[in-house]
């Protein structure tokens, strides 16, 4: 599946998916963090996405998996913190396989602080894959300095992972 | 935040009705985020993707000099009348002697070997830089 084939079957969904992460977790910040790290794993599967007969349907499952595993966390480390022993009591803050989440964090932290203007060309090349010719017309911007805002912007993200 | 037991409670068709109950209100900075989430998600793989490419080219140069330097080797040493050795002594002390030479010309080739392949690792490592440096200036 393309970039561009993803962006239109998969991101329209958002607003229902939204609407159960929320009936799950009671709370508007988890449910849109729900919905980002879904659509971060969907980013890194649209490979084999081109097969799902029902896209909505097959997003709904994996957010409530999403939804449980979020829960179970929560309560183990509630658990664990109210247990409160020794050695275990940071060990649910820096679990081994959390990694990758930690990493994309820190990524999408770090975009949130570009500016509006890198963001969005980085946008346009990154995540819908155009041609710098293509990002000219949308934004009407000459070659030169479309190519030297996307190196900032890039430079910007290495300097702030 | 509801419980284990109810969330797994919940069948597709409820779930399907929950998504399309459009007096949930969704918030506005939604689509940005997911935005984000994708841009994040896009520029960690194209990371990943680069770092396995250099990690794989990395170990091809020196794979291909250590084969040059076997068959450097083994060709030195067979053209050099070790191909058909002497595999019979009368006296254990010359046979002794005729294996501590052979072992003593393959343990400096094999130096030699390292040498040339610790060489290679500097240059590829220069190379690497030079690569990030353009890539970083695109």
């Amino acid at each position: 599946m393309t970039n561009q084939e993803f962006i239109d079957v998969f991101v329209p969904l958002k607003d229902g998916l939204y609407r159960v992460a929320f009936h799950i977790l009671e709370s508007a910040d988890d449910a849109a963090d729900a919905v980002q790290d879904l659509y971060a794993k969907l980013w890194t599967r649209r490979d084999v996405l081109d097969g799902i007969a029902n896209p909505k349907a097959y997003c709904i499952t994996l957010l409530k998996n999403a939804c449980l595993n979020r829960v179970r966390s929560l309560q183990y480390r509630n658990t664990v913190a109210l247990e409160g022993s020794g050695a275990n009591d940071h060990a649910w803050e820096n679990p081994p396989d959390d990694e990758p989440a930690r990493k994309l964090g820190a990524v999408m932290r770090a975009i949130h602080q570009l500016p509006p203007g890198q963001r969005r060309v980085l946008e346009m090349k990154v995540l819908r894959d155009m041609s710098y010719e293509e990002i000219q017309k949308e934004t009407g911007m000459n070659y030169l300095s479309l190519r030297v805002m996307l190196s900032q912007a890039r430079r910007k993200l290495k300097k702030l992972l | 935040m509801k419980d284990i037991g109810y969330i797994n409670r919940l069948d597709d068709k409820t779930l399907e009705a929950l998504a399309d109950d459009v007096n949930v209100h969704v918030p506005r900075d939604l689509s940005a985020k997911v935005n984000e989430a994708l841009l994040a998600a896009a520029l960690s793989q194209e990371d990943s993707v680069q770092t396995a490419a250099s990690g794989r080219h990395r170990y091809v140069i020196p794979a291909a000099l250590s084969f040059v330097c076997a068959a450097a080797v083994f060709a030195s040493l067979h053209f050099r009348g070790y191909g058909q050795p002497e595999d019979t002594f009368d006296d254990p002390y010359l046979a002794y002697a005729a294996f501590e030479q052979a072992f003593s010309r393959v343990s400096g080739k094999v130096n030699d070997c390292a040498r040339i392949s610790s060489a290679a690792d500097h240059a590829i490592e220069l190379t690497s830089a030079t690569m990030n440096r353009l890539k970083i200036n695109e």
